[in-house]
């Protein structure tokens, strides 16, 4: 199962330290 | 696609009934879109539509590939790419992954050779594609 935050910044910051890349998905609820 | 997504990413969603500003913030005119980013906050690829499950997959590990390709990772990016073009077969992905892994091999060796040699299975495999015109000119290279 994925967990999906919802801040960008948090995100970045979150890759940095874990020398990831980050998924962002732009969507619009049904 | 669990495991591409939480091993080499941090998964964010925007949505737009609750943080639609960010669409205009970050120029996202349709949905679903989905960008990819480095931990410098620097965006480097984004995708827009529905994608199977499988050429979704395909597409999100052929991006990362490219943005580590920017970032100089080249042998994850390579180890990504041959995995888009052997696990992934069928995809839209293949023959832009194909594209990339001759430039990755190329930036990594700075052999030439892999450019060619991706040309070559490009007209072979993927004689209409997109990504076999763009090769073309490596046509100049020796084998």
């Amino acid at each position: 199962m994925i967990t999906w935050g919802d801040s960008i910044e948090k995100a970045v910051k979150k890759a940095k330290e874990e020398k990831k890349l980050v998924l962002v998905d732009f969507f619009n609820p049904g | 696609m669990v495991k591409v997504v939480t091993d080499w990413f941090i998964p964010v969603r925007i949505s737009g009934d609750k943080q639609g500003d960010l669409f205009g913030k970050y120029l996202v005119t349709w949905t679903p879109t989905i960008t990819i980013w480095d931990g410098e906050g620097r965006e480097h690829y984004r995708f827009t539509g529905f994608l199977t499950p499988e050429d979704l997959c395909a597409r999100i590990i052929l991006d990362g590939a490219k943005a580590e390709i920017a970032l100089k990772n080249y042998d994850l990016a390579i180890k990504c790419l041959n995995d888009v073009t052997k696990k992934y077969k069928g995809t839209c992905a293949v023959p832009e992954a194909i594209f990339y892994l001759g430039v990755a091999q190329y930036l990594s060796s700075h052999n030439p050779k892999p450019l060619r040699e991706g040309l070559e299975r490009l007209k072979k495999e993927f004689p209409q594609s997109e990504w076999t015109l763009r090769a073309k000119p490596y046509e100049l290279i020796n084998p």
